[in-house]
């Protein structure tokens, strides 16, 4: 308040100082007066730029609002005035005749000089030595982005983000370099402002626990890819790790941010099925009548698009307020609020977030004493539309209307029944539900909170200013609850009486402590820093029994309590120096203990070593350092752990106790049983040796900088689930550690500043990845039998295997034969299975650009994947006559595939079903138009976004582009058009 | 200082974790010397055992196979790749390769029951090494119950695939690469186990638990078919079993009641005095399974509910009905089990030439879901049925003690067991006594029994260049041979690569 006082005192009194000075001017030197106003890229003004008349020295400097006002002598007036500003490019302009010049300064990015968070520190990016990546708030991708992965899609390489389906609740599978476990999972390990995040969901958000965490919020992501970068977190590091910061408070004047964007959504490709006049042709069909007799009976009149019925164009909004400043320049703070509701295009589908995030970092001491204390709250909840639906819509018969106009009878939807000799109403069993009605009446409803809170306390000791320590104390917890219901009218669940229970409280939570000291040295010749801690982290999960009911109120099944815990103790330390600016060697170690496994196995030490040589600083490389600015080469090599995605107690012989419904007549009373779980008592770390090299060039001051990284990897003592021998365990699998998988890839990434001037920016950057993975061995005993492990399913037959020797999640399948008009044989195969392609991709490739004219920006951002293969289940599952009817009382229409086909049974191991899926997606494109400041106190900035704006693939399906690599019933993704506003008060 | 103060203060606070804290328990699992601490939670184990047969898991966990019950996919194997069932669910439950008899090593009704089976042989031998200890009479006589499951498991093995391991509670937990033995040996073990543990085996124990005529009757079925199994003919024995187990005073039903043996109520007509000799308990409300009954029942009632009223049921599948080869031998009007078939009042064809047409073939109305008094047992909970599943009945052995008095060539003693079986449902008395005879007569009593294909191997009328067809044999519409070493399934291939010492059945 005080400033803006000041400011207008000074401002009037600068006006009257220019018009005095404007007098003078006119009858005295003839000087030219100059003024104008200095703002930077974002239209905000830039105090403190100097502004310099070339070859004299006359100057001044920008005030508080960014003017400035200059006298050129009298022989300079065909000179030229110059403004620069630290971290920002000069700029120079000829003197202006008409006296006025104003100025828009754009920062000047060296690379090298940002800083990125990696494990337990930050380092500047000149002096990384593993393979890190890190995206800052400018990158991000914009539009609707309902969970912060998004934010990242495409940006980074080596990283591949799937969204789970076009559900705003359906999550993302994240992997980076593709992960390097089978059974122990493949997601990477999720840092939140230093807090290590548990995977795996909670009751009522299973598949999208990170959605939880607003991306408003976020400041940068950062990607640890390479093992000297991960090894500092040892056990969990073997899938790579992603640093999450937040933002914080700004030690300067206050600044209120405000963000809205909305968006509506619409469907896009849908499964291709027969439609009704289509299925009247097939039903009436000689080949038909053959196989399944006379079905005429069961067609309409009605010409039903069933998908029409289900899907609607989706709105959506997300606000947020943030404020950010220094309350009584002590206590630099910034809180933000949000709204978000996202209806998701299927009927009935939406998810609603409430977020609130405080962050604190005040300094005490003369900034010995940095804390840091933040807190992130959510409250989510959701409405899951029924996704049976979807499978529902694309099956059920066209020719039949969606309302019966009886509404006494299953609420008045169109269904399949007979009715009884004395009037009673027979559902027929394994007929469909109606989809809209299943929409409409299914409820199945959840609210998830999440708090994660952290406190950060950073001290340097004042008798030794070059040691640091650092303590941080973290907590994680969320509660989930829900429900459903389906009401005893309707056909769904018509024989059960209905169906309805409550599920919840679950809790998780996740508690940490860390603890490290760091110490720093810089000598003339060498810089070095040694870091060692140590890290105690425990997590619960708690899930209560409940029970299922129909409506009447009779249990009709239950589900029974869980309760699971585990811990894990580690022991870091690193060291790193740099010799004479240019050789630099990094070395980690992690010694980590879990609960999950016995005493005997459970610690494991993760050593990693890395090597660096920035070649371009060398003095036989001076001649080019105009061109050749930066030039460095990396070698690193490293081991790491996976624990994660096996249970808490794997090596423990224990029972379960059975639940209702499972109890056996004893004495003439039930009783409960006791089930053992298989178990192995010598389960231990899986780990991964990683080689890691790579270059990191720039050119003409990093105008065009990127990089070039080669890997290999390999995984050994796999956990990995496998058959157990008869009579050697409890179950027909164990999970133990087994085999042998190894892994390798080439990434390539670089960005070009083509363009930074005043009136046009132009900016491109591009990645490419290529990956080939291989499962070495999968036996127990070494046996010359082939393991062919079936993991993934369509219906009840396998598809998808870990062999050794294949990809894991290969197709083994049939090859199918064609007759001469190239349609297929039924039956026909050429001799025994063979291997199929992967869902997982060779190449992934992603480009991005913005171009920035004046005010306006386009930018746009492109991404394809080569060689990744997709199972059509959809057609699989409908693709033959038998399917058009299950049971008498109703007929199905089928997939499109069955009138090239014309199978009689569904032939799921043909690999007609499975395609080369790959695409070339537009995923944005984006105009915006920086209004800037709009009123003293006000800036604007609009932009307008289209997301999944094509997809370009032979794929006939409905999404190229599907993590399990099973299109089966998949959620589309839908096309979104949003508009956002960002106020800057 | 007053700040360094403040952080070690917050790591109290925060409670910096002992090594300790790495020995995490669960709190709702309970941990195996903490189970058999208990008598409660140790029978709970045995219990466990024999629910494993008609349930998948229970309720808590299961194997990790998933798919069907024990029950359930035996009576795919032995009644499914015979003349006694055509399914409509052909390819979407993968039985189409039993209905053509063209299955592989990858079959999944094989896996099923191979290792539910031996789950169920590994979770006997973990009860049996820790209550073996145990002075109290009670749990000595369960440890006999438990050998009586392991061997029973063992049975279903040794029928089906010929050849396998065994597993005892001298192994440990881990112990792969057990040693291949073979059919003989496999024979020698299970009639040995059963010859110590009946005569010690309690008579009175309660229902459903295994008695010493379980054990009994179970030998006299497993000695019948010695040929098959062992290459020897120790019909003399099965004689004796027989005969031992009728001394526990089994009684054959009337045959006005004979229905209440396959309906609700059946656990009344077992034990002494009663014709059920063992049966798995299996009901609505607290043992809730599709795997047992249900699937029969249920199975055979059609889709659109007409004859659900008749069954007791509350929905029924379409997916189950007989070939005319199966209901042909129920031709005699007089014979009480001719009348449990429905043929759609007389519009369906008795001839099964379509093979997922529900509207062709008769469906058997023996296994019901009616109470005693012949109401339906319907539950508003859920829409599973409630009688137990017979496993071993006075009937049988008395048709095994039968056939074995025939084989020795004592045709004279075999018709009068004979007439007993038939006298007791009404039909006549008047026949030849031939192999023809034998097999069909099995085929009418103990139809749905999971023992159908057992006895057409043992007649030589299933594998090989037989002369016994049925619609769809081998893949063809009036049926036609197939390969003979088909008489035994194929080991799974995950076995094969999980254990070495393993080798496959010849010709898979």
């Amino acid at each position: 308040m005080d400033n803006k006082t000041v400011n207008l005192r000074y401002v009037i009194a600068k006006i009257l100082l220019c018009m005095t000075l404007v007098v003078l001017s006119a009858s005295a030197f003839a000087q030219t007066k100059v003024t104008g106003t200095v703002n930077d890229e974002k239209g905000l003004p830039l105090p403190g730029v100097t502004v310099v008349v070339s070859g004299t020295s006359v100057g001044t400097i920008t005030d508080i609002d960014g003017n400035y006002s200059i006298n050129v002598p009298a022989d300079m007036q065909n000179g030229t005035l110059q403004f620069s500003f630290i971290g920002y490019e000069s700029y120079s302009a000829p003197v202006p005749a008409d006296g006025k010049l104003n100025v828009n300064l754009f920062p000047s990015v060296t690379e090298l000089e940002e800083v990125v968070a990696i494990g337990y520190g930050t380092k500047r990016k000149g002096d990384l030595t593993g393979s890190i990546a890190s995206v800052s708030e400018k990158d991000f991708n914009g539009g609707v982005v309902s969970s912060p992965e998004q934010l990242i899609n495409g940006k980074v390489a080596g990283v591949q983000i799937m969204s789970n389906g076009g559900s705003p609740s359906a999550g993302s599978t994240i992997k980076v370099r593709g992960g390097a476990s089978l059974n122990a999972s493949n997601n990477p390990l999720i840092v939140l402002d230093g807090v290590p995040l548990e995977n795996g969901g909670i009751s009522g958000n299973d598949n999208n626990f990170l959605a939880l965490i607003n991306p408003a919020d976020i400041e940068s992501m950062t990607v640890l890819k390479d093992a000297s970068s991960t090894a500092i977190y040892g056990s969990r590091a073997s899938n790579g790790v992603i640093i999450i910061t937040t933002k914080k408070g700004a030690k300067d004047k206050l600044k209120v941010n405000f963000n809205t964007t909305n968006s509506v959504s619409f469907k896009t490709t849908l499964a291709d099925m027969l439609d009704a006049d289509q299925l009247r042709e097939v039903v009436n069909s000689a080949e038909t009548k053959a196989v399944k007799g006379d079905l005429t009976k069961y067609l309409g009149d009605a010409n039903t698009d069933w998908n029409d019925e289900i899907y609607r164009p989706a709105f959506g909004t997300d606000n947020n307020l943030s404020v950010s400043g220094n309350i009584g320049k002590v206590l630099p703070a910034r809180v933000s609020v949000g709204y978000m509701n996202q209806n998701g295009i299927l009927d009935n589908d939406n998810t609603k977030r409430y977020s609130g995030n405080i962050n604190l970092n005040p300094s005490f001491l003369h900034d010995d004493l940095k804390v840091n204390f933040s807190m992130k709250a959510s409250w989510n909840e959701n409405t899951f539309a029924d996704q049976g639906a979807i499978y529902g819509a694309a099956t059920f018969n066209p020719t039949q209307p969606v309302y019966s106009g009886n509404d006494d009878i299953f609420l008045g939807y169109n269904e399949a029944y007979n009715v009884g000799t004395d009037g009673t109403i027979n559902k027929i069993t394994s007929a469909a539900s109606n989809p809209v009605g299943l929409l409409n009446y299914h409820e199945n409803e959840s609210t998830v909170k999440r708090l994660v809170t952290n406190l950060d306390i950073d001290y340097t000791f004042p008798f030794l200013r070059d040691l640091k320590a650092h303590v941080t104390g973290g907590l994680d917890f969320a509660k989930g609850e829900g429900h459903e219901y389906i009401p005893q009218e309707a056909y769904n669940k018509y024989v059960e009486k209905g169906y309805t229970y409550e599920y919840g409280p679950q809790k998780n939570s996740n508690k940490l402590f860390t603890g490290y000291l760091n110490y720093t040295k810089k000598l003339d010749a060498v810089n070095f820093d040694v870091t060692a801690g140590y890290d105690y982290q425990y997590w619960n999960s708690n899930k209560p029994a409940f029970n299922y009911y129909n409506i009447p109120g009779d249990i009709t099944g239950t589900s029974i309590e869980s309760d699971q815990t585990h811990a894990l103790i580690s022991y870091y330390g690193r060291a790193n120096a740099t010799f004479l600016g240019k050789y630099m060697l990094t070395a980690t170690v992690r010694r980590d203990g879990t609960s999950r496994f016995s005493k005997d196995e459970r610690w494991g030490t993760f050593p990693s070593v890395a090597l660096a040589w920035r070649i371009s600083e060398e003095s036989f490389m001076e001649g080019t350092r105009d061109v050749l600015n930066n030039l460095k080469f990396r070698i690193s090599y490293g081991v790491t752990g996976q624990q994660d995605g096996i249970g808490n107690y794997n090596y423990l012989p224990i029972y379960s106790q059975s639940a209702q419904f499972y109890q056996y007549l004893w004495n003439g009373t039930p009783i409960s049983t006791y089930l053992p779980s298989a178990y192995a008592e010598n389960l231990k770390w899986e780990t991964t040796k990683s080689w890691n090299y790579g270059v990191d060039f720039g050119f003409l001051n990093d105008k065009i900088n990127g990089s070039l990284e080669v890997y290999t990897r390999k995984t050994e003592d796999l956990i990995a689930t496998v058959p157990a021998a008869a009579g050697s365990n409890f179950d027909n699998q164990i999970t133990t550690n087994v085999g042998n998988v190894k892994s390798n890839g080439f990434e390539f990434s670089v960005n070009y500043n083509i363009l930074n001037t005043k009136d046009w920016g132009l900016d491109m950057s591009f990645n490419a990845t290529w990956e080939k993975y291989e499962i070495t061995n999968l036996s127990i005993n070494n046996t010359d039998e082939v393991v062919n492990n079936p993991v993934r399913y369509v219906e009840k037959t396998a598809v998808e295997y870990f062999t050794e020797g294949q990809t894991p999640y290969a197709f083994w399948v049939y090859h199918q034969l064609y007759d001469a008009n190239g349609n297929p044989i039924e039956g026909a195969y050429s001799s025994d299975k063979y291997f199929c392609h992967s869902p997982a991709p060779d190449w992934m490739f992603s480009y991005s650009l913005s171009l920035r004219y004046q005010k306006w920006t386009l930018s746009t951002s492109l991404r394809a994947n080569i060689g990744n293969y997709v199972y059509n289940a959809t057609a699989a599952k409908m693709g033959a006559i038998e399917c058009i009817q299950w049971g008498d009382g109703q007929i199905n229409t089928l997939s499109s595939t069955y009138l090239d086909t014309k199978f009689k049974q569904r032939q799921y191991e043909s690999d007609y079903y499975i395609h080369n899926a790959s695409f070339l997606k537009m995923d944005n494109i984006s105009l915006s138009y920086n209004f800037g400041q709009l009123t003293k106190w006000m800036a604007l900035n609009a932009t307008f976004n289209i997301q999944n704006v094509f997809t370009v693939t032979k794929y006939e399906g409905i999404d190229p582009e599907i993590a399990t690599g099973i299109e089966d019933s998949f959620y589309p993704r839908p096309r979104t058009f949003s508009l956002s506003l960002g106020f800057q008060f | 200082m007053k700040k360094l103060a403040y952080i070690a203060a917050l790591g109290a606070m925060l409670g910096l974790g002992s090594c300790d804290d790495l020995d995490q328990y669960p709190t709702v699992e309970v941990s195996s010397d903490k189970v058999y601490a208990s008598l409660e939670s140790s029978v709970g184990v045995l219990a466990q055992c024999y629910m494993s047969f008609v349930t998948t898991g229970n309720g808590a966990n299961d194997l990790s196979i998933g798919g069907e019950a024990l029950l359930r996919s035996l009576f795919n194997l032995q009644e499914g790749t015979t003349d006694a069932i055509a399914y409509t669910w052909l390819s979407g439950d993968k039985l189409d390769y039993l209905t053509y008899n063209n299955w592989d090593a990858n079959d999944q009704w094989c896996k099923y029951v191979w290792y539910r089976c031996y789950v169920t042989i590994t979770s006997c031998n973990d009860f049996i090494k820790n209550a073996s200890g145990s002075s109290d009479a009670d749990m000595q006589n369960m440890v006999y119950e438990a050998r009586f499951l392991r061997a029973l498991s063992l049975s279903y093995i040794l029928d089906l695939f010929g050849k396998g391991v065994i597993p005892t509670e001298d192994h440990a937990i881990g112990d792969a690469n057990l040693p291949e033995k073979s059919g003989k040996e496999i024979y020698d073990y299970i009639t040995s186990e059963l010859e110590e543990i009946a005569p010690l085996m309690s008579s009175t124990v309660a229902y459903p638990r295994a008695t010493k005529g379980a054990a009994y009757a179970l030998l006299s079925r497993i000695y019948l078919n010695s040929k098959v199994y062992a290459g020897v003919e120790d019909y003399d024995k099965c004689v004796t079993a027989a005969e031992n187990c009728e001394k526990e005073g089994y009684v054959l039903e009337s045959k006005d009641d004979y229905w209440k043996l396959f309906g609700a109520d059946n656990h009344k007509h077992a034990g002494a005095g009663k014709e059920i000799i063992f049966a798995f308990y299996v009901d609505a409300d607290y043992c809730m399974t599709w795997g047992a009954t249900t699937g029969i029942i249920c199975g055979f009632a059609p889709n659109t509910g007409v004859i659900n009223d008749l069954l007791g049921i509350a929905s029924g599948w379409s997916s189950l009905r007989a070939n005319k080869a199966f209901t042909d031998l129920f031709s005699e009007t007089d014979d009480l089990r001719s009348t449990y078939w429905w043929n759609g009042n007389g519009d369906w064809s008795q001839l099964v030439s379509i093979e997922d047409e529900p509207t062709q073939g008769w469906i058997s109305t023996k296994f019901n879901n009616n109470l005693d008094d012949g109401t339906g047992d319907v539950r508003d909970a859920n829409t599973t049925c409630s009688a137990d599943e017979p496993i071993l009945r006075l009937a049988e052995v008395k048709l095994n003690k039968a056939e074995a008095l025939y084989r020795q060539g004592k045709t004279g003693d075999a018709k009068a067991v004979f007439d007993e079986i038939r006298n007791r449902v009404g039909a006549t008395t008047n026949y030849t006594l031939d192999d023809d005879f034998i097999l069909a007569e099995r085929g009418r009593e103990l139809a749905y029994e999971l023992v159908r294909r057992t006895d057409l191997v043992r007649f030589n009328k299933f594998g090989g260049d037989v002369n016994y067809n049925w619609e769809f044999k081998g893949g063809a519409a009036s049926g036609k041979n197939f390969e003979a070493f088909r008489n035994v399934f194929p080991i799974p291939s995950d076995e094969l690569a999980a254990n070495s010492n393993l080798t496959q059945n010849a010709g898979y």
